[in-house]
């Protein structure tokens, strides 16, 4: 069994190798891009290979890439980001290989990886056996980076490719603050405020707290209030803080499934029959804009004392 | 040159089973429900007797998706913790069964799709498409308007169809009970156990007493195959003088008599499934109704055929009854070529040699009910009766029949009326 | 291969209505056989904007599905369904592949089928980033893989330019605009457009459109398999904090602090 990980962030790349080390002693990291000195001193992987010819994203590149190495490896493990999963199924396809995202857990029985992911809509969990060769994207945070081995570092050349998708543009979006995905605190925004600017609440709440301000699709998708980065959810990003405080969200399944790693959940809204109660730790019913302010007066206070 | 012959509003029951007619007819016939699909807005079940589907799918039990066929008949009487219980066992001649609506709806509105009406779901129609003073179809969200020769307003209790047609008038809490009803999950034999059923056997059980606190009204549990359909109903039209919030009110209500000892047993470790609140139309209400006019009929709840008879709450098989006759009368009309009112009354005309005339009765038994005694003083005093006769404590008894006196004084009742109550409580089982 | 005219594939999959899916959170039981199927949330994105597409320059656009449920009339009739809806918004006829042997077909196998659907058939397919129920979006990527033809994910614009489409694709901090060479497969995004509600006739006539029903049979044997479905276990304490505004703002803090995450 020996098992290639790729993802063009180190840290995340980084939590691969540890999710590959449970079915190998043999985990290869591809490192694509400039990225010969932030690799200089890196443990975890038994090998890297940096090719420094393909850039950290261009999908053809790596596809090809991969491919062109994958018969030396039963897994290949990508990051469950975008990037990720727009590469998995091509590159499986083509090598032949079973797939699978939003991948928790793997381990290896007989000639087959077993792996648990999240489906239906976050109402279940599926057991898949996969057939080698495998090919996977991993849940960001599952799995610690192990700091063992120290790697050879094997220079790779990329095969030539025939370009077929021409970038014509790139933009930045805008960044916002710290990762959603890693803040430990958050306050996750919903409908029940009743236009833009009353998110002031939210944000002065998370201000005090020291968090991050988070919403519900409608929010961030629909409304347009607030960056698409920050809609959480089973599609969108997926929060494990130690506080979420969900402030006038129903609780939809879609929303509810990606707070599920949450450590505690505290529900503010005026419905008493809301569903996010029952995701919820500690609710209040009540208006939020009556609770908020109390609550960030009373936190004020306690900071001032 | 109209779209469809004819356009159905609504596909419960009675939509239904006028659009299987007419298409089975050959007319072109468009249903259009509401919900997702049929029977999707209504999660609960309920008794429907057999008189009435059977004339249109003769032994319909064999193939549709009923739950249990009735052969236990229970009549209960609550008072504090205590509770007295009659049954009638046995399989009666006039079948009926208990079922579960959205399963149910969806057979019946399948049957209509194969005799070739087309079923469209998910779509609201907005009103009637009314021109020189006739309905020529009706116009949907989005301002959409479709054309037909007649359209049948099958939209419910709370039909707004048959109201911006002038067939109703606006209504008022007078002219509706409310229903609370829960769906809880019991295996099977547990349900036979505790009912003491056999297989496909489901018991209908109806109480009266202290858990409606002298509201008109009731409590009723029917068995499904692994669920129990338990609920209250009470009446609006008393219940708005005494409390500010309706909801909270069925609430109490459905909790109280979940959690009286004699109830209880029956749901032990029974799970929750569904519940919610809902309006039942009310007899009175036909009073003010109008079955047809030019282009169009009004059948089933939204004509307000469905009798509260204070415990029980007969309304499909009327629905169903009802549209068969509307599906006759459509049919000859279509055939004359004449889709005006007068045309349209033979509808009216075929229930009232039949069911109209239940309804009349129904209408007495309905006013007789408004006698809230029957909620309190009755179970009260029977069920205390029952402890005098029943209880031993050693002690010197009072006799039966100054027991009773003390009792109904206590109460205010004399003995006359007493009796009388009683029959009226009967009657109106 | 001369393109005068766009013909457009759009994968519909019928997905499970995970809102209606009922899980019984102490037996573990999830009740799948009771729920009911439907075209995915973001097929329908694709689907409008295949109808857009069709709208400024012609061709036709072909529904395709290929079912997974098995071959009961249930399932079929939902099917159906889901196509009569997507058919409703404009595209032009179906194609539904249905058979017992779906229930064990996964993205490879289906993928396979598909693929051999649309060669030489259409020039573009469009389909959800993701589906309702399982949301892994490896079908389009695998067709495209298939067929040996660019794929782009996460679009959320498109434009059409000759033989070429503009795809703004966006990714977690960026996006960019690609042009790629038809033949191509796009995943969209929700945000691309919003779907049109199709008028009441429009439902009715698409009953009537073309809907092609072809028995499935599996070109090869599924890569993976299903072992066990459960239902995650989440322990919430579901504590409601009563008193007033000021009181339950103290209650909560003080709960926080006791949990020691203040």
């Amino acid at each position: 069994m020996k098992v290639l990980a790729y993802g063009d962030v180190l840290d995340l790349a980084l939590e691969l190798v540890a999710a590959g080390r449970g079915i190998s002693d043999n985990v290869v990291l591809l490192v694509a891009g400039d990225q010969e000195e932030k690799i200089q001193g890196l443990k975890g992987p038994n090998e890297v290979l940096l090719c420094k010819d393909v850039k950290s994203y261009d999908q053809e590149s790596l596809v090809e890439l991969i491919t062109s190495i994958a018969r030396d490896f039963d897994a290949i493990l990508l990051p469950n980001d975008r990037r990720g999963r727009e590469l998995v199924g091509v590159i499986a396809h083509k090598i032949g290989g079973s797939a699978a995202t939003d991948v928790s857990s793997l381990r290896l029985e007989n000639d087959v990886i077993l792996i648990e992911r999240i489906t239906l809509g976050g109402k279940a969990i599926a057991v898949e056996e996969l057939s080698l060769p495998a090919v996977m994207t991993i849940q960001k945070g599952r799995f610690k980076p192990l700091e063992d081995i120290e790697p050879e570092i094997r220079e790779i050349k990329a095969p030539k490719i025939e370009r077929r998708i021409e970038v014509l543009e790139k933009k930045e979006k805008p960044r916002v603050g710290v990762p959603l995905d890693k803040a430990e605190i958050v306050i996750a925004v919903g409908r029940g405020f009743k236009k833009k600017e009353d998110l002031k609440l939210a944000y002065e709440l998370a201000e005090i707290l020291g968090g991050v301000v988070g919403a519900t699709r409608p929010l961030a998708a629909d409304l347009k209030w607030m960056e698409e980065e920050v809609w959480i959810g089973i599609s969108g990003v997926r929060v494990a803080p130690k506080v979420l405080v969900v402030v006038g969200a129903s609780g939809q399944q879609q929303f509810s499934a990606g707070i599920m790693d949450s450590k505690i959940v505290v529900a503010v809204n005026n419905d008493s029959s809301a569903p996010i109660f029952e995701h919820a730790d500690y609710g209040v019913v009540m208006d939020l804009y009556q609770f908020l302010p109390a609550l960030i007066k009373k936190l004020k206070e306690a900071k001032g004392a | 040159m109209v779209d469809f012959d004819i356009i159905v509003v609504g596909a419960g029951p009675a939509g239904s089973v006028a659009s299987y007619l007419l298409a089975k007819k050959g007319h072109t016939v468009l249903t259009i429900e509401r919900g997702k699909r049929p029977g999707s807005k209504n999660m609960f079940g309920g008794r429907l007797y057999a008189w009435s589907l059977e004339k249109v799918f003769p032994n319909f039990w064999e193939e549709a998706p009923i739950e249990r066929e009735v052969t236990r008949e229970v009549l209960g009487l609550l008072y504090g913790d205590d509770g007295i219980e009659i049954s009638l066992n046995g399989k009666p001649k006039a079948k009926s069964f208990t079922i579960l609506r959205a399963k149910f709806d969806q057979w019946l509105a399948e049957k209509a799709e194969d005799a070739g009406a087309e079923i469209v779901s998910g779509v609201k129609v907005e009103s009637p498409l009314i021109e020189d003073g006739k309905v020529k179809g009706v116009i949907v969200e989005g301002e959409e308007k479709i054309e037909s020769s007649i359209v049948v307003a099958a939209d419910g209790a709370l039909s707004f169809i048959a109201e911006k047609a002038g067939l109703r008038a606006k209504l008022s809490g007078e002219d509706f009970a409310v229903g609370a009803k829960e769906v809880i999950e019991l295996s099977k034999d547990a349900i036979e156990d505790r009912f003491r059923l056999e297989e496909n056997e489901g018991a209908a059980q109806l109480y009266i007493g202290d858990i409606t606190e002298g509201v008109v009204g009731g409590g009723f549990l029917y068995t499904n195959k692994d669920t129990i359909s338990l609920g209250v109903v009470m009446r609006i039209g008393s219940l708005s003088e005494k409390v500010s919030n309706i909801e909270t009110t069925m609430w109490n209500a459905t909790e109280r008599f979940k959690s009286h000892p004699l109830i209880g047993r029956y749901l032990k470790g029974g799970k929750l499934l569904e519940y919610s609140a809902h309006i039942i139309p009310e007899t009175q209400f036909l009073r003010g109704v109008k079955l047809c006019t030019d282009g169009m009929v009004v059948v089933g709840d939204a004509a307000g055929f469905c009798v509260n008879y204070g415990l029980t709450v007969r309304g499909m098989d009327f629905a169903i009854e009802s549209a068969i006759a509307a599906a006759e009368a459509i049919d000859i009309a279509l055939e004359k070529g004449d889709t005006s009112a007068s045309s349209l009354r033979r509808y009216e005309e075929a229930l009232s040699t039949g069911m109209l005339r239940e309804f009349e009765k129904a209408k007495k038994a309905v006013d007789l009910m408004e006698d809230q005694r029957i909620y309190t003083s009755l179970p009260k005093i029977a069920v205390n009766t029952a402890r005098h006769l029943f209880h031993v404590d050693g002690k010197p008894k009072e006799g039966l029949y100054q027991f009773l006196r003390r009792s109904m004084s206590e109460e205010g009742i004399s003995l006359l009326s007493a009796l009388l109550l009683s029959w009226k409580a009967l009657k109106s089982l | 291969m001369m393109v005068t005219l766009m013909d457009i594939a759009v994968l519909i999959k019928q997905s499970l209505d995970v809102q209606e899916l009922r899980v019984d959170q102490d037996t573990g039981k999830i009740y799948i056989e009771e729920a009911p199927t439907k075209a995915g949330d973001i097929d329908l994105n694709a689907a409008e904007e295949a109808v857009r597409i069709k709208e400024k320059v012609g061709g036709k656009a072909t529904a395709i599905m290929l079912s997974t449920w098995g071959a009961s009339g249930k399932r079929l009739k939902e099917a159906k369904e889901a196509l009569k809806r997507v058919l409703a918004m404009g595209l032009d006829d179906a194609v539904l592949i249905m058979g017992e042997e779906g229930q064990k077909a996964d993205t490879y196998v289906v993928a396979k089928t598909l693929a051999e659907v649309i060669r030489d058939n259409y020039q573009l397919v469009l389909a959800a980033e993701g589906s309702d129920d399982n949301f892994s979006g490896l079908l389009p990527a695998r067709i495209a893989a298939e067929l040996d033809w660019p794929f782009i994910a996460y679009a959320t614009a498109l434009e059409l330019e000759g033989e070429y489409v503009k795809v703004t694709r966006s990714l977690e901090d960026y996006e960019e605009i690609v042009r790629v060479k038809l033949p191509a497969v796009i995943a969209v995004t929700q945000e691309i457009n919003k779907p049109r509600v199709p008028k009441l006739m429009d439902i009715v006539k698409a009953g009537k459109k073309p809907l092609d029903q072809r028995d499935f049979t599996p070109p090869s044997e599924p890569k993976i398999a299903i072992r066990e479905l459960k239902v995650p276990k989440v322990e919430r304490k579901n504590v409601i904090i009563e008193g007033d505004v000021e009181e339950a703002a103290e209650k909560l803090l003080q709960a926080l602090k006791e949990e020691g995450v203040l």
